[in-house]
């Protein structure tokens, strides 16, 4: 089974407001035919929304939609030939796994013949051969939302669109089912939209990923990109742990914590106040230091450990500097560090992301 | 807790032995045993008549309270729209006026409408019947997962499909009750029917009423074992019934 | 999806069939009360409302709606928290008993109680039996005949709301109190009673909105002076051919009922309509 030919999508100046409260300030996302497009963000940045006006289920206040070479606007769920996957699987309770697969078939009037063989080429395209007469209820919450996988592409969508899909499964199955669909993403060539708030997910699965915040799409890039180039403070946090310090530019000249290094390569668009970021797999643990200190492109600073976490292959640090701010830094197992113990960290600066002095733009509401 | 199981079950556990008693009167304790009563209570045209009239009715009225009633119900279970609550409030006010008062406005109306007998009864019923059927479904749309509505028309079902190949099976079990409680309230009502039905078309309560209030033999105590073991079917039918909805 | 003027067409033909069928009846034999005989203006009121025999029967109503509703008040919660605290097999019971009465014949009830309570019926006979009288005392035609019989009619309607909202209470909330230092008494009085209260108040609003408008029960089981303002209207009409008459006193009555649903219009929405 491959799919006629993927989609693009185009969404531009979307905007919309629920009573008082607007969700979305203008977002504009172009999504490639064939891209794995994650829509990554915490809850109540928009995401969701933008994932039920493509689908249709709501109208934007104002903005475009387009799909292909088809504009979108006005047109009713049930005539955009877009496949959707929600969290919580919904599958009709009252018809069995057979007749939820066939379920799109039958609103298309495919006849019955053809309608067998294409549930039962769905279904084993979700590894779950011949259980069609199954109820969804006799089914385990992966099961489920494998059946509902398959009936959001045996009509061969357009797009197709996953809502958080993996959120009510426990880490172990959403590993197995994150490869699944990655698999299937491959397999089919079709265009996907994935709504999440979970980074790693987004992460490992996507081609690019959209990041959201308070309904605005703060940065569109690789994982990769989001995740060693972030462009704001809010996706620097929002994708991993790091550390972010308070500097100033002038030309290649910085000043960090009253010391002044020349960079090697000048900012570009950078002046006055700024803030440089290390994630935290980039600092070095050193020995104490009395007071900040730069050799070769490298500042040292002292810090305090707040506390140690043990998170697996590494120990996480939360790490005090004299100037007050906070961060993670990544150390090795078995390192010497205990809370409250004096330490120096390795800065380097031509590993550092330079971002504007924004003040903190949170995310949930 | 053994004095108030007593006080609800009372009436019910009382009558079935008087209705069996030799006794030309209804008086404690019953001595011996007799089917009379219920032979000549079955053995009476009256009775039959009465008992169609009643189905007749329960059943008219039922199907129109459920017509009326399922999409209302649904559409207050999943929508929000403006003055929701005035409308669920309107819905169910019928429940709680008192009868009287009703039966006397109806009495004017319909038979200025041209409905009486059957017609009269049916609608009047359904009207007393409609809010049981608004609440029981209200009731089963709120536990419907609204997504359903929303994976069936990407799944390219529109409104009208969705509705009866999704929202309807989804809400069945509270349609069902209702339709039982709509039923039952219907076949139990004298007030109304009392006032617009012709002699000729008197519905069992009616005939139960007009019997006590004439003369009270052992007969009307047969009658209301038979209803009470009615209702005892009933009650266990919609248990079933609403156990295999599920 | 779909214009807003559409959003609620579900519910159109219900109100249409209730404009029609419920409202307009309902307000024909209000509007009797200003319109009979013409030109009655408020006359009618006036009248009604001076006149001593309304005045008694409507004190009955409003005594026997506060009776019936203080007993079944306290006996249903009684019977709620029993059904709360008891173990699967005694709950169905104990549920089965409270919804039978709901479903056999108000007028099977109502003449049952006339059964029982004649001076040839079952409790004289064990009263005499047991020696407690010689002759039997007369219950029947009393107000004590009328409140049993519709205490026992009404009762499902207090026990079914308080369980209701017994069975949405968090027990961990109790486990909570007593973690705290709060004894069994005081967990349930401080912690228990004011999360179930809503259930014990919607099902009182029933209970006195529905007595006011009782007339079956009253008529079988209760003499000439425990009459409700229900017998009243009908007299009116049946006897005394006084539509005007008959149009106050409805309103008189639908306003109190619209009232009280009113004031209680918040517990009964969060129990039933929910």
């Amino acid at each position: 089974m491959r799919l006629p030919a993927a989609k693009s999508i185009r969404l531009s100046g979307l905007v919309k407001r629920y009573d008082r409260t607007q969700v979305l300030h203008g977002v504009d996302l172009d999504v490639r035919a064939g891209e794995f497009m994650s829509m990554l963000g915490p809850s109540g940045s928009g995401k969701t929304t933008i994932l039920k006006i493509i689908a249709g289920f709501e109208a934007p206040d104002s903005g475009m939609v387009t799909i292909g070479d088809r504009d979108m606007v006005g047109v009713a769920p049930e005539h955009r030939n877009i496949g959707v996957v929600f969290q919580n699987y919904s599958l009709f309770p009252h018809m069995s796994v057979a007749g939820n697969i066939g379920f799109p078939l039958r609103m298309r009037g495919m006849p019955k013949a053809r309608q067998r063989t294409r549930i039962e080429q769905a279904l084993e395209l979700v590894a779950l051969p011949g259980y069609g007469n199954r109820m969804p209820n006799q089914l385990s919450g992966g099961q489920q939302q494998r059946v509902a996988i398959a009936r959001a592409i045996v009509f061969e969508p357009d797009i197709l669109l996953m809502d958080e899909p993996l959120g009510a499964l426990d880490r172990r199955l959403r590993e197995d089912m994150q490869m699944e669909i990655k698999a299937l993403h491959e397999r089919l060539g079709i265009t996907i939209v994935y709504v999440t708030h979970d980074q790693e997910e987004a992460l490992s699965m996507s081609d690019r990923i959209a990041v959201f915040n308070r309904g605005r799409v703060e940065q569109t890039g690789t994982p990769r990109e989001v995740y060693r180039q972030p462009a704001t403070l809010f996706v620097a946090d929002f994708l991993g742990d790091s550390l972010h310090v308070s500097a100033a530019v002038q030309d290649d000249r910085i000043e960090v914590a009253d010391v002044v290094a020349i960079l090697q390569r000048p900012p570009a668009g950078h002046s006055g106040r700024v803030r440089l970021l290390w994630r935290c797999d980039e600092i070095e643990i050193a020995e104490p230091v009395a007071r900040p200190a730069v050799s070769g492109g490298r500042i040292t600073m002292p810090a305090t450990v707040l506390s140690v976490a043990y998170a697996g292959t590494a120990l996480r640090l939360k790490v005090q500097l004299a100037s007050g701010e906070i961060g993670t830094v990544a150390a090795p197992e078995g390192g010497r560090a205990e809370t409250g113990g004096r330490i120096g960290l390795r800065l380097d600066l031509a590993r550092a992301t330079i971002l504007p002095d924004t003040a903190r733009r949170g995310g949930s509401d | 807790m053994i004095p108030i199981v007593v006080l609800l079950l009372a009436p019910s556990l009382v009558i079935l032995p008087l209705s069996v008693s030799q006794r030309q009167v209804l008086a404690w304790p019953p001595r011996g045993f007799t089917l009379d009563w219920y032979f000549s209570l079955f053995a009476s045209g009256r009775w039959w008549d009465s008992a169609i009239h009643s189905v007749e009715v329960a059943a008219a009225s039922t199907v129109i309270a459920v017509l009326l009633g399922v999409p209302a119900g649904v559409t207050l279970g999943l929508r929000s729209f403006r003055f929701k609550d005035v409308v669920l409030a309107i819905a169910v006010v019928p429940l709680v006026i008192p009868t009287v008062v009703l039966a006397i406005g109806m009495y004017k109306v319909y038979v200025w409408l041209g409905l009486y007998d059957l017609l009269g009864l049916a609608a009047a019923h359904a009207m007393i019947g409609v809010p049981l059927v608004v609440v029981t479904t209200m009731s089963a749309a709120r536990q419907l997962d609204p997504v359903l509505i929303l994976a069936s028309r990407s799944l390219g079902a529109g409104p009208i499909r969705t509705f009866f190949l999704v929202i309807l099976p989804g809400v069945r079990s509270g349609v069902i009750s209702g339709a039982f409680f709509a039923f039952a309230s219907s076949w139990d009502e004298v007030i109304i029917a009392n006032f617009l039905s012709s002699p000729t078309y008197r519905t069992i309560p009616v005939q139960m009423w007009a019997q006590i209030n004439q003369h009270v033999d052992p007969t009307v105590a047969a009658l209301a074992s038979v209803l009470f073991i009615l209702s005892m079917a009933m009650m266990a039918g919609l248990a079933m019934a609403s156990r295999r909805a599920r | 999806m779909g214009s807003r003027f559409f959003q609620a067409i579900g519910v159109w033909p219900l109100l249409a069939a209730l404009a029609i069928l419920f409202f307009l009846p309902a307000a024909v034999i209000i509007a009797n009360s200003v319109t009979e005989p013409p030109g009655a203006g408020l006359s009618n009121f006036r009248r009604v409302l001076a006149d001593p025999t309304f005045f008694r029967f409507a004190m009955n109503t409003v005594k026997i709606a506060i009776i019936v509703s203080i007993f079944t008040g306290v006996i249903g919660y009684f019977y709620a928290y029993a059904m709360y605290r008891a173990g699967p097999a005694l709950r169905a019971f104990l549920l089965t008993c409270a919804l039978l009465p709901l479903w056999t014949s108000l007028l099977v009830r109502s003449f049952a109680w006339s059964v029982i309570l004649r001076d040839t019926g079952i409790v004289n006979w064990l009263l005499i039996s047991a020696g407690v009288v010689d002759h039997p005392i007369g219950m029947m035609r009393t107000l004590f005949a009328v409140t049993i019989g519709m205490i026992q009619i009404l009762l499902p309607f207090t026990i079914l709301p308080a369980y209701t909202s017994m069975r949405r209470f968090d027990s961990n909330l109790i486990a909570a109190a007593r973690s705290l230092g709060a004894s069994p008494r005081r967990a349930f009085w401080q912690v228990f009673f004011p999360s179930t209260q809503v259930g014990l108040a919607a099902g009182l609003v029933l209970v006195f909105v529905l007595s006011l408008g009782y007339y079956i029960t009253p008529v079988l089981l209760g003499g000439p002076s425990d009459q409700p303002v229900a017998v009243l209207i009908t007299a009116q009409i049946t006897s005394q051919l006084d539509w005007g008459a008959a149009g106050a006193m409805s309103a008189i009555v639908t306003a109190a009922v619209l009232l009280m649903l009113a004031v209680g219009w918040n517990a009964l929405k969060k129990i039933f309509l929910v």
